[in-house]
């Protein structure tokens, strides 16, 4: 460890005076499953460690006017245990992909919409349901759709005296929703590619649809292109569209596995779509 | 013989307890404050002329105790398992990044990182060879300007065998069978990184090394030198060992030779404990290899000869062996198994042993055996396609029978225990091989795929024999001495059942004190799956020799002169036979003996028959037995994404005798696991020289959830040389998961894959290639 101070602050407000005081030259460590290895292989050298985790008021889960809100330190176990998180059908599936049991005690959704990991699997899922984060500095407060956080990180990503303070998914019964990662075993691994897909469908054809991709670009992305091909249209024609499509939105610079992530880009989101409506999407 | 009641129980480890509890203790557990903490500066270039290191910087940062050069070294430069190539630190040119450069031990590992920075070291780099065909090629540049032993430029070995006219059965041939194959390099994985305290001894003038290794006896032989001390006074200590898989009988040698030498220098124990990055770019590596294999058959097919060429990747240094005399071990193998399990009249074989600036490669769980026995059971499912018969039906057709002689010339005998026919028809059987699989719409195609090994037990010409100590208590327990590792194996407890069953104690009653060469004689490395059998009869000569004893004095002073033979000692009591209620406890036999001066303390020893080898044609005795074995899985192939699923596994693997079946089961669960990872994922990715893939986020091995239910069914044919039937398990069992799960994904497919890893990329890829093709 390079840093110089451990800050162990209890509630938000401490943390957001920390924040103030260091700006910049502060790391938050939530779940630290990120952090501190990049830490303790000195790629990253702060001048103060937060560790936030002590702070009990930022640790639940919670409904409120027709949205779910899960508090900046709650835990990837936590959410899989709750029925409020479980119910979206493409988080529940992320949620059991993360890590093993034991990086889900630590790991946390703020940790990963924090260090913007494209290979997230519960950032893909986040994406696709349309969740927002609140973000609260000494001087106030914001809420922010993760597509902005993700699309344009330069302009409206995150401040360095900012507080992932929650992260909000809209409730929306009439739409499912399903995740879908390839990786090079079976657990324990990032993506190579993942998918969520959250889908509105009447009388067999979808109505609106949601895309979000993985680890096809350095962020997680919402392919809007792909859900052009998916929308006003029946399952199979829309199975059918997306096969063999490498959406606009993918940004794969690796000549060794853009061939291979380009392949299954489009048969992992047909997948996802037909998960989605076998859970009932379009029933009445 | 007499009924078995302790060997061939499923007794439970006798260290599961300590270790289940985490109080176990290994290397890292025994490190004190005040221990000196060494580093290496390891070569920023993999192949490079060193022009200028300077280390007057670090030398001037407080805490640091010593920064040492290759002009700093006490002894010689140089260790390795068999030929003293690898140097401590490297003095004017680098060979592979795992060279040290430099040493430092400094009061805080803070503080030595911090010193090697301050390293200032001038390279002139050199283009690196990753791949041994480039590196063999006339004109390449010579990666050791002087190597002692290497045979030709880079190619440090070529060895050939030859066994009757294989051009003439090719040429009289119905079917050619020719193929490339090629099988990866890959890690060890071993859950524990490599570690050292060393500590001079001021009463000896020597120093003590403590540090998880495989065989302690070869350390002290090799590293003797380095530290300039005669071999006595070098004490080698490998406590439990977390995992070796081969590994760990090299890579003690770096991290004891780097932390020995800093101690020496500084006076002061020093601890020493490598990263996990560092275990990935210094340790050693399995032998990448790439095979030519041709099989000329009749149209019926009955294999008349093969002609294979083996190109392996040996990396930057020796490891086993070397060169034609002692063999190299790893090369060796791919000639001896160039025709697995069958019966071929003619053999061609030319394997050679290629230097590159990779890590340096070694043994590993198998000894080139997985890489030759890959090559010859995908020929032997090509054979079976090209006749248009069941895959089981060739390799029974021509499977090693005894009185057959296999390709190095070696009488197959029943009496050694031959059980390939019945792991083939136990597997086949549970397995219901015969049902038809059906296809399944849609992107995901299901395949079957079988394959067939044979393995010799001990590692021969190199370190065969065991010796043990014995030395029965008054209170009639058992102490053991072995210099085995015990490096989750289970060997503690093999070696305890077989010490309690033949000499009449109860395994509670045993202790084994294991690889400390203060407190143990040589029993050999633990290695070439031999302990088992090695050690395990050298345990049965020592424990036949204390009951001989125990029974003469018991018959003499307390049993009235009843005849010996009469006698017997049963769970620590001596006894009538034939009249329980006559009974003496051990203890009273031992005390009775200690005051008749009859010894209580002796040595075992057992030897093999004498192996031979010739390096010359390739012909000789090389085991005096082997382990068979039968390996079957069915596996999905997704189209779509070219992810493979391994569905189911049955593996049968004839021991000989399962001196405990718990633990003959755990190792072929293991071997099966470790083998499917080299199948479908493993892979150190090289790039210049350069590991791309140095920790566990990015070189995969298996979870459990990429492993199927692990079937295993024991075959018991026992070896009558070995003890109570044994013959070695640890290796065996993990050749065939390979070639099954290849020809599987060929039953799925269509089309054969003839590399691995299969992974999604590799395996989407040929697919894409062959729908092109057609």
């Amino acid at each position: 460890m390079t840093a110089q101070t451990f800050y162990n602050p209890g509630t938000i407000s401490e943390i957001l005076d920390l924040l103030d005081e260091y700006k910049e030259e502060a790391v938050i460590v939530n779940g630290g499953t990120d952090i501190v290895e990049q830490i303790g292989s000195g790629r990253i050298r702060p001048k103060a460690i937060l560790y936030i985790r002590n702070a009990g008021e930022l640790d639940y889960i919670r409904e409120e006017n027709g949205a779910v809100l899960i508090g900046g330190i709650t835990s990837y176990r936590s959410m899989l245990e709750s029925p409020l998180c479980r119910q979206f059908g493409g988080l529940r599936q992320a949620l059991t992909e993360i890590g093993s049991p034991p990086i889900r005690v630590v790991a946390t959704p703020a940790g990963n919409i924090g260090t913007s990991a494209s290979g997230a699997d519960c950032n893909t899922a986040l994406l696709a349901l349309g969740a927002s984060v609140v973000l609260s500095s000494k001087t106030g407060e914001r809420i922010l759709t993760l597509e902005d956080l993700f699309s344009n990180p330069g302009k409206t990503g995150l401040h360095r005296n900012e507080l992932i303070r929650q992260i909000r998914i809209p409730i929306n019964k009439a739409a499912r929703s399903s995740f879908i990662k390839l990786a090079k075993r079976k657990a324990q691994d990032i993506a190579q590619v993942s998918a969520c897909v959250c889908v509105e469908a009447e009388g067999g054809i979808c109505q609106k649809v949601t895309v979000s991709l993985g680890a096809v670009a350095p962020r997680t992305i919402r392919a809007k292109s792909l859900e052009e091909k998916i929308v006003h249209r029946t399952l199979a024609e829309a199975v059918a569209a997306v096969k063999g499509i490498i959406p606009a939105e993918a940004s794969l610079r690796n000549p060794k596995n853009r061939p291979y992530k380009e392949a299954v880009i489009g048969v992992i989101v047909g997948r996802a779509l037909k998960q989605a409506y076998a859970d009932g999407v379009g029933r009445t | 013989m007499k009924e078995l009641r302790i060997v061939g129980q499923r007794e439970l480890r006798t260290d599961a307890l300590a270790k289940a509890t985490g109080r176990a203790r290994y290397t890292a557990d025994m490190k004190q404050p005040g221990m000196l903490i060494g580093k290496a500066l390891f070569a920023a270039y993999p192949h490079a002329l060193i022009k200028k290191i300077d280390v007057s910087e670090a030398l001037l940062l407080p805490g640091v105790a010593t920064v040492m050069t290759a002009r700093d070294l006490p002894g010689r430069n140089g260790y390795g398992v068999m030929i003293q190539d690898k140097p401590v630190i490297v003095e004017d040119k680098t060979h592979y990044s795992g060279d040290a450069v430099a040493l430092v031990a400094a009061v805080s590992e803070e503080i030595a990182r911090e010193a090697l920075k301050r390293v200032k070291v001038d390279y002139d780099p050199l283009p690196a060879y990753d791949d041994p065909r480039e590196a063999m090629k006339e004109g390449a540049i010579p990666i050791h300007a002087n190597h002692p032993v290497a045979e030709n430029g880079n190619i440090l070995v070529t060895l050939n065998l030859d066994r009757g006219d294989v051009d003439k059965a090719f040429a009289e041939a119905d079917i050619i069978i020719e193929n490339d194959y090629e099988t990866p390099m890959v890690e060890h994985c071993y859950l524990e990184p490599d570690a050292c305290i060393a500590e001079p001894d001021p009463l000896t003038g020597g120093l003590t090394i403590i540090s998880p290794a495989q065989a302690i006896y070869a350390n002290r032989r090799s590293l003797a030198g380095v530290f300039g001390i005669p071999q006595n006074r070098l004490r080698v200590v490998s406590p439990l060992v977390g995992g070796g898989f081969g590994g760990k009988e090299d890579s003690c040698l770096d991290v004891s030779a780097m932390a020995g030498v800093l101690a020496l220098r500084c006076d002061r124990p020093v601890y020493l404990e490598l990263t996990r990055e560092e275990v990935f770019r210094v340790t050693g590596k399995r032998h990448a290899t790439y095979i030519k294999h041709r099989m000329a058959a009749t149209k019926e097919g009955k294999i008349l000869a093969v002609d294979v060429r083996t190109i392996l990747n040996k990396g930057a240094y020796v490891s086993m062996g070397g060169m034609k005399e002692p063999l190299h071990a790893v090369t060796m193998r791919t000639l001896v198994y160039a025709a697995g399990t069958y019966h071929v009249p003619h053999a061609r074989a030319r394997s050679y042993s290629v230097f590159t600036n990779t890590p340096y490669s070694c043994a590993f769980r198998g000894f080139g055996v997985p890489q030759a026995t890959f090559a010859v059971e995908c020929q032997i499912e090509e054979l079976a396609r090209r006749v248009g018969a069941d895959s089981l039906s060739i390799r029974r057709l021509n499977m090693l029978r005894h009185n057959d002689l296999t390709i190095t010339g070696q009488v197959m005998l029943e009496s050694r225990g031959l059980g390939l026919g019945q792991c083939i028809d136990k597997v086949a059987e549970r397995f219901d091989w015969d049902r038809p699989l059906p296809q399944p719409p849609g992107p995901i195609k299901k395949g079957r795929g079988f394959a067939v090994y044979m393995y010799g037990s001990g590692i021969p010409l190199l370190f065969e024999g065991a010796n043990c100590f014995a030395h029965l208590q008054l209170d009639g327990t058992l102490s053991l001495g072995v210099s085995t590792t015990e490096m989750g194996q289970g060997f503690l407890t093999v070696a305890a059942q077989v010490a309690a069953e033949t000499l009449g104690i109860r395994v509670a009653d045993v202790l084994v004190e294991f690889s400390d060469t203060a407190k143990t004689p040589d029993s050999g490395p633990t290695v070439g799956s031999r302990s088992a059998v090695m050690v395990g009869n050298a345990i049965f000569d020592a424990c036949s020799k204390l009951r001989e004893r125990m029974l003469t004095v018991a018959s003499r002073y307390l049993f009235s002169k009843t005849d010996p033979r009469d006698l017997a000692i049963q769970d620590g009591v001596v006894s009538v036979i034939g009249k329980p209620e006559v009974t003496q406890p051990l203890a009273v036999v031992a005390a009775r003996a200690y005051a008749a001066q009859v010894s209580l303390a002796v040595v075992g020893s057992w030897y093999p028959p004498q192996a031979s080898f010739s390096a010359l044609d390739g012909q000789g005795n090389p085991c005096h037995a082997y382990a068979f074995g039968a390996q079957a899985v069915e596996v999905d192939v997704d189209t779509e994404t070219g992810v493979i699923t391994v569905n189911r596994s049955v593996h049968a693997c004839d021991v000989g005798k399962a001196l405990n079946p718990l633990n003959v089961e755990g190792q072929m669960e293991g071997g099966a696991a470790q083998g499917l990872g080299w199948a479908v994922m493993e892979e150190n990715i090289m790039e210049g020289g350069i590991l791309r893939n140095a920790a566990f986020h990015n070189y995969m091995i298996p979870t459990i959830r990429d492993v199927p239910d692990l079937e295993s069914i024991i075959v018991e044919c026992p070896n009558e040389l070995g003890p109570y039937g044994a013959k070695g398990v640890g290796e065996p069992a993990l050749i065939g998961m390979a070639p099954a799960i290849r020809n599987a994904l060929y039953d799925a497919l269509g089309f054969a894959i003839n590399t691995i890893p299969l992974t999604a990329r590799q395996v989407l890829q040929s697919i894409r290639e062959h729908e092109q093709r057609r």
